[in-house]
C-alpha cells in the first residue's frame, strides 16, 4: 500500500469500473497529498459516486488500481443514511460498533461531536424523523467524524439542502477538515460547492466511460474565498473548453 | 419541522358522527319495525340478555381462539416461506404464482373448502383463517427480505459494523418495520374471518351465535353478536395495534425508499 512520493498520500491509475455491460469508468487516474481536498464534479450520471465508492474501497476496481496510506476512511452519503429505530447519539454508536471502545469513551466522543455539530444535549436523544434535514446531514457527518478518519469521503453531501443550509454546512465540513487535518474526497455536480471547499477540482466528463477531462486547481486559502473570488473562480471554470463540454454547455465561450 | 407530538383529539365531529348514526338507526327501526331492525334499545337489552345467560363469554374466547391459532399458524407459514423466498430468486418466482393464487380465491370458498375437508370442528376455521391470511404475511416478509439489500447496507459496510450487530440493529428492526404492519392487519382480517367461517361451520363461536339466531330470526341478538364483534375489533385497534402500526410505519418511512 506504501506509495512512493512521501507528499502523495492516494493515488489512483488507470482505474476503470462497470456495471454488466456498460463500462462505467475507463483510464481515471488522479493523486491526491495528505491533507488536500479535492472535488470530483461532473454532470449526472457520470460515475462520480462509483469512483468515489472505488476509492474508499465499498467496491473492487475491475481494472487499474486505487492505492492509499489512509487506515481510516469514513462516508458521508448522499442521503444522511440514518437507522430510522435509533436516535442520533445512537447512530453515531452504531458506526463506533467495529472499533475498541470502552462504553464511556463511545459516550464521550459521541457527546463531543454532536455539540461540534450544533445539537444541544437534547436534540441527541431525538429520532430521525423528528429531525430536520439539516439536523440528519449534521448527524451523518458527526457520524463519519466518529471514526476519526483520516481520508473523508463526501458524496454530494449538501444536495437536498437549501440554499443557507448547504453554506453553513460547507463551512462546517471545511472548517473540521482543517481542524483535523483530514484529507477529503468531495463529489459535487455543484461547481460552486468545489470552489467553495476544494483545492483541486477533478472534472469527470459525459463521456461512456467516463474519465478525467480537466483538473483545475485553487490556491486560495479556503477561509479567504468570499463570494467574489467564487464568483470569479467559477467563471474561469465555465470558461474552459473541456469543462463546457463536460456539462454539455455550448462550447462558443460566452463574452 | 417535526409538529407537536400529538396534539388533543377533537371528539365533537365523531360524536356526532355517532349520534346521527343512532338517529338513522331509531328511525329505520320506527318505519321497518323490529323484525328488520330492531331498535338501539332493543339490541343493548339483547346484548344485556347475552352478558346475563353467560353465552357471551364462551363465545368470544372460542372466536378467539380460532382467530389467534390461524393467525399463528399464517405468521409463522408466512414467515418462514417470504425469508426463505426473499433470500432466494428461483424460490421467489416459483412461489408467486401459487401466493396469488391463494390470495384470488374468495375466503368464502375457502370456508366451502374447510368443511369439505374437516368437518364442522374448529379446525374448518383455523384453516380458513390460516390460508386466507398467510399469503399476506408472505408477501410483506418477500418485501422486508428484498429491500435489505440497500444503502443502508453500505453505509454499515463502510464503517465496518461487525456482523451482529448488523442483525441486531439494522437486519432485526428493517424486516420489523415492514412485516409487523402486516401482521397487525392480518390479526384484524383473522378476526372477522373466523366469525365468517364460524357462521358456516356451526362449530361455536361468535358466527354460530349468529348463525343460531337467525335460525330463530332473532334479530335483537344478531345485532347484538354484530355490535360485540365490531366493539371487540375497535378497542384492539385503538388500543394496541393502531399504536403500534403507527410506530412501525414511522420507521419504515425513514427507510431509504419507504416512500414519503
Amino acid at each position: 500500500m506504501s506509495l512512493t512520493t512521501a507528499a502523495t498520500a492516494l493515488r489512483v491509475e488507470g482505474l476503470g469500473h462497470g456495471y454488466g455491460e456498460e463500462a462505467i469508468l475507463a483510464d481515471v487516474s488522479f493523486e491526491l497529498a495528505r491533507g488536500a481536498v479535492a472535488a470530483i464534479v461532473g454532470p449526472s450520471g457520470a460515475g462520480k459516486t462509483t469512483l468515489l465508492h472505488l476509492v474508499g474501497g465499498l467496491a473492487k476496481p475491475q481494472s487499474g488500481s486505487v492505492r492509499h496510506d489512509f487506515s481510516r476512511p469514513a462516508f458521508v452519503f448522499q442521503d444522511p443514511l440514518l437507522l430510522p429505530w435509533r436516535t442520533a447519539r445512537g447512530n453515531i454508536d452504531f458506526a463506533l460498533s467495529g472499533l475498541k471502545l470502552t462504553a464511556g469513551e463511545r459516550r464521550e466522543r459521541i457527546r463531543a461531536l454532536l455539540l461540534e455539530v450544533g445539537f444541544t444535549a437534547d436534540d441527541g436523544g431525538k429520532y430521525p424523523h423528528q429531525l430536520s434535514g439539516g439536523m440528519r446531514k449534521r448527524v451523518a457527518l458527526a457520524r463519519a467524524l466518529a471514526v476519526r478518519p483520516d481520508l473523508l469521503l463526501l458524496d454530494e453531501p449538501f444536495g437536498a439542502l437549501d440554499f443557507g443550509l448547504a453554506r453553513q454546512m460547507q463551512a462546517l465540513v471545511r472548517r473540521l477538515i482543517g481542524e483535523r487535518s483530514m484529507t477529503a474526497l468531495l463529489v459535487t455536480h455543484d461547481l460552486a460547492e468545489a470552489v467553495r471547499l476544494a483545492d483541486t477540482i477533478l472534472v469527470l466528463g459525459k463521456g461512456r466511460p467516463a474519465s478525467i477531462v480537466a483538473v483545475q486547481t485553487l490556491s486560495r486559502p479556503p477561509r479567504l474565498r468570499d463570494d467574489a473570488y467564487v464568483e470569479a473562480a467559477l467563471s474561469r471554470l465555465i470558461a474552459d473548453r473541456d469543462i463546457r463540454a463536460a456539462f454539455d454547455l455550448d462550447p462558443a465561450i460566452a463574452p | 419541522m417535526p409538529g407537536p407530538a400529538s396534539p388533543r383529539r377533537d371528539w365533537r365531529w365523531p360524536a356526532i358522527g355517532i349520534g346521527a348514526m343512532v338517529v338513522l338507526w331509531e328511525v329505520g327501526h320506527l318505519v321497518y319495525g323490529s323484525l328488520v331492525l330492531p331498535s338501539p334499545a332493543e339490541t343493548v337489552a339483547a346484548l344485556a340478555g347475552l352478558i346475563a345467560a353467560g353465552s357471551l363469554l364462551p363465545a368470544v374466547a372460542a372466536t378467539m381462539r380460532d382467530a389467534v391459532s390461524g393467525f399463528t399458524v399464517a405468521a409463522l407459514v408466512g414467515l418462514a416461506a417470504g425469508a426463505l423466498a426473499g433470500a432466494n430468486r428461483p424460490l421467489r418466482h416459483m412461489l408467486k404464482p401459487i401466493a396469488t393464487t391463494l390470495l384470488g380465491v374468495p375466503s368464502i370458498a375457502w370456508v366451502v373448502l374447510a368443511l369439505l375437508w374437516f368437518g364442522g370442528s374448529g379446525l374448518a376455521t383455523v384453516f380458513t383463517v390460516a390460508v386466507t391470511t398467510a399469503p399476506i404475511v408472505y408477501g410483506a416478509t418477500v418485501a422486508a427480505v428484498a429491500s435489505l439489500d440497500g444503502s443502508l447496507r453500505t453505509m454499515a459496510r463502510s464503517f465496518r459494523v461487525p456482523p451482529l450487530i448488523l442483525v441486531a440493529d439494522l437486519y432485526l428492526p428493517h424486516m420489523l418495520s415492514y412485516v409487523f404492519p402486516a401482521l397487525v392487519t392480518t390479526l384484524a382480517m383473522s378476526w372477522k374471518i373466523a366469525v365468517m367461517a364460524e357462521l358456516l361451520s356451526g362449530a361455536g363461536g361468535i358466527g354460530d351465535r349468529l348463525a343460531s339466531a337467525r335460525a330463530v330470526v332473532d334479530t335483537a341478538a344478531a345485532f347484538a353478536w354484530i355490535i360485540v364483534v365490531v366493539a371487540l375489533l375497535l378497542v384492539a385497534e385503538a388500543a394496541v395495534l393502531d399504536p403500534l402500526r403507527r410506530f412501525f410505519d414511522a420507521w419504515r418511512r425513514e427507510l431509504p425508499g419507504g416512500g414519503r
